[in-house]
């Protein structure tokens, strides 16, 4: 075994027990530590999101970057949150797991419940308990996430050495296992090595073992093949789709690729300028979306089978600063069908055909002018 | 003679571009004494040529060498070996002042629209530098030209005071566009021009391209690795691997049933924005990386992950000869030893049952 821990006393001293150490401050952070154990779900939903808001408080004004965001993940179901650059998407992420940054920005309002458990309720250190036990995230860019001065096998056990209270030597079997489960060849052998000395695929491998070392019940995936080719793209999403399986991990996955949404997700939320325009199971949002921002999107893409030079349709202009929304639909701009309701006042989520499917349209509501 | 640049104007019947057996090295240096210890082949020995106001397609994953090709076809890199003709001259041969006069006819837009324009320079001396490079118009009539070129991209005119970082990245793309255009090209390089852009910005930009290649009669290398964008807009795609040119044909016929199977295994990568083709869809996914271009494997460069080669049981080969790109059917150039067996497999067009030809269709229908 040549796994070296750099920040380990001379000696090699086993690490004791730290799941004991946490401090309980708070009525959730006692529920939490008695839900540490085991992965069996407490509540009816993995996840509820309710009325979240995420706003930062720059120079300029505060940026609504998330506005009244409500959602559920069931346990075990793979969810797409999908949408353009500056949607919200990645700081509704960032803000489920508590990590947006403070100052500029700040939860103002809302309710996360994850397994039973309210997290805006927790503790800092409690947060900290939550995160990476239950928790596990991959980012966009593998070589920024990883430390580059750790070799990797330090860098997958110190989690489960942290959360699950295991010895050096037993860590590192975890990670060994884990590096040869993501399909690291000679796992073993690779443990010493630093990130640096891995490719941009392998790297998001190593990612992705360290977010399921303590086995978690929800997997965060903020845009995790964004910066691969699609061929080591199609392998890292077969590897994420097999383990979700495997272990009955449920996955919020973010992308701004709607065709990695069709093949992944059970069901997806659109976002625009902060808000959830459309929500329903894939084959719904895909085939008959209700928003016209969904459907433009999914227009405006040239697609294998297109011939050639066919003028694409487009959705025109940009999308809206968030430092003041205002009271209209924030697609009206863009939008070909609004009418004069849409630019005075805001429509909610509302049912449309298919199970769980829903649009922020008046246009499409029953009754509605756009067919 | 061309009027305007005074270079020999050739064949008007032949090829606008023409590439023939080129490589582009970059040297390796190493050790104490900096020796030169090897070279990464970029680009290892491809041809292949772009007829008048075609629009030819370069696709292929990061680092198989399509950047090279484009800059080397405009001799913004000099070739290690093998000629770009240009209109029927090797670029190679004319001296400075040819060679800018020749610029003036070739441009390229490049990827990232936020390092490719100075941000200390406002829109109007961005786009008129081109016109000063090349000494055209007076002064005012300059400024008349900005202003139709912004307006031709599609931005207002009343803009062209402002600095970059005031736009947009689908703007921003935009004013690389009209510097492009700036100087009447024959021939523009467009080197990934929409990948750092959004989805719905993406097919603004698409649009733009297809309109100014109508309206001027554009010719185009288009590069990009993603491959529904450049079947949107490719008269031939050629996909290339680890500085190989790998396969070429009409985006119809090689989209149909690609006759490389590193071709057949990237179209079944692909992401398809359809839940009912995704789930039935045929994937190869392969394993490992790409190889070095260092050290570019034996014989196939491809063979190290090909499915194709495990299926027929490893044949020797793959592993000892290189395939010659070679006519598999006509306008249809594949450089694979078995191209016959791939073109049979219905890996990676099985999803296109409906709009393939119907022999392809009935394959997959008989082992879904």
């Amino acid at each position: 075994m040549t796994v070296s821990d750099p920040r380990a006393p001379p000696g090699g001293a086993a690490v004791t027990e730290l799941p004991d150490s946490i401090e309980i401050t708070t009525e959730e952070g006692r529920r939490l530590a008695e839900r540490l154990a085991d992965n069996r779900p407490h509540a009816r939903k993995l996840l509820e999101v309710r009325n979240l808001s995420t706003q930062f408080f720059t120079r300029e004004g505060v940026v609504h970057a998330v506005d009244e965001v409500s959602f559920d993940v069931d346990y075990g179901e793979t969810l797409g949150l999908v949408g353009e650059s500056g949607c919200g998407k990645s700081v509704t992420a960032l803000s489920l797991v508590r990590l947006v940054p403070d100052p500029p920005g700040q939860i103002t309002e809302g309710q996360i419940i994850f397994d039973g458990i309210d997290i805006l309720k927790l503790s800092r250190s409690e947060m900290r308990r939550l995160r990476g036990r239950k928790i596990g995230f991959i980012f966009q860019d593998p070589m920024t996430s990883l430390n580059p001065t750790l070799p990797i096998g330090f860098q997958i056990s110190e989690s489960a050495r942290t959360h699950l209270g295991l010895s050096r030597n037993a860590a590192a079997d975890r990670g060994v296992e884990l590096l040869s489960k993501v399909g690291i060849p000679r796992a073993r052998d690779r443990m010493g090595d630093y990130p640096h000395q891995f490719s941009g695929g392998m790297r998001q491998r190593v990612m992705i073992a360290i977010a399921l070392a303590c086995d978690p019940m929800l997997l965060l995936a903020d845009e995790p093949t964004t910066a691969l080719d699609v061929t080591i793209q199609a392998q890292i999403l077969d590897l994420i789709r097999s383990l979700s399986a495997e272990f009955g991990t449920a996955v919020m996955l973010i992308t701004h690729d709607l065709g990695i949404a069709a093949g992944m997700c059970h069901r997806v939320n659109v976002m625009y300028a902060g808000r959830i325009v459309e929500t329903g199971v894939v084959d719904d949002v895909f085939e008959s979306a209700r928003h016209p921002y969904a459907w433009g999107l999914l227009d405006s893409l040239p697609r294998l089978t297109d011939t050639r030079a066919a003028r694409l349709r487009t959705i025109e202009g940009m999308p809206p600063d968030l430092i003041n929304p205002g009271a209209e639909c924030r697609f009206a701009p863009r939008c070909h069908y609004a009418q004069d309701r849409c630019r005075a006042e805001e429509p909610e989520l509302t049912p449309r055909d298919g199970e769980g499917h829903q649009a922020r349209c008046f246009g499409t509501e029953p009754g509605g002018w756009i067919p | 003679m061309d009027p305007v640049t005074g270079l020999e104007t050739g064949n008007r019947a032949g090829p606008l571009v023409d590439v023939d057996h080129l490589k582009v090295y970059f040297p390796i240096y190493a050790g104490l004494l900096q020796r030169r210890s090897g070279d990464v082949r970029a680009v290892d020995d491809i041809s292949f040529a772009i007829s008048r106001g075609e629009t030819f397609g370069l696709v292929g994953e990061s680092g198989c060498g399509k950047s090279t090709t484009g800059r080397a076809a405009i001799r913004l890199r000099n070739p290690t070996a093998g000629t770009v003709k240009f209109d029927g001259r090797d670029l190679m041969s004319l001296s400075r002042e040819e060679l800018r006069l020749a610029r003036r006819r070739m441009q390229i837009i490049f990827q990232d629209p936020y390092s490719s324009l100075n941000p200390r320079m406002t829109v109007s001396s961005i786009i008129g530098e081109p016109l000063d490079t090349h000494n055209l118009g007076s002064k005012s009539s300059r400024q008349d030209r900005v202003a139709e070129l912004l307006q031709l991209v599609g931005l207002n005119p009343n803009y062209r005071n402002r600095y970059p970082h005031e736009f947009s990245g689908g703007q921003r793309q935009r004013i690389g566009v009209a510097r492009a255009l700036a100087v009447e090209p024959e021939f523009i390089v467009c080197d990934e021009p929409i990948s750092a852009l959004d989805v719905s910005i993406q097919a603004q930009v698409l649009n733009l391209l297809v309109e100014l290649r109508e309206r001027f009669g554009l010719t185009y290398l288009f590069i990009a690795h993603d491959l529904s964008v450049v079947r949107h807009i490719s008269d031939r795609v050629g996909v290339m691997y680890l500085g190989k040119l790998v396969e070429v044909g009409p985006p119809d016929i090689l989209y149909a049933g690609p006759g490389h199977p590193y071709t057949r295994a990237l179209l079944s990568a692909v992401p398809i924005p359809d839940p009912k083709t995704e789930r039935k869809r045929k994937r190869v996914i392969l394993t490992g990386d790409v190889p070095s271009p260092v050290n570019p494997p034996p014989g196939c460069r491809f063979h190290t992950r090909c499915w194709l080669y495990e299926r027929l049981g490893r044949p020797d080969v793959c592993r000892i000869e290189e395939p010659p790109l070679r006519e598999v059917r006509p306008q249809h150039l594949a450089a694979c030893h078995f191209a016959e067996d791939a073109l049979r497999s219905d890996i990676g067009v099985a999803h296109l049952d409906e709009t393939a030809e119907p022999a392809a269709g009935a394959a997959a229908a008989a082992t879904a």
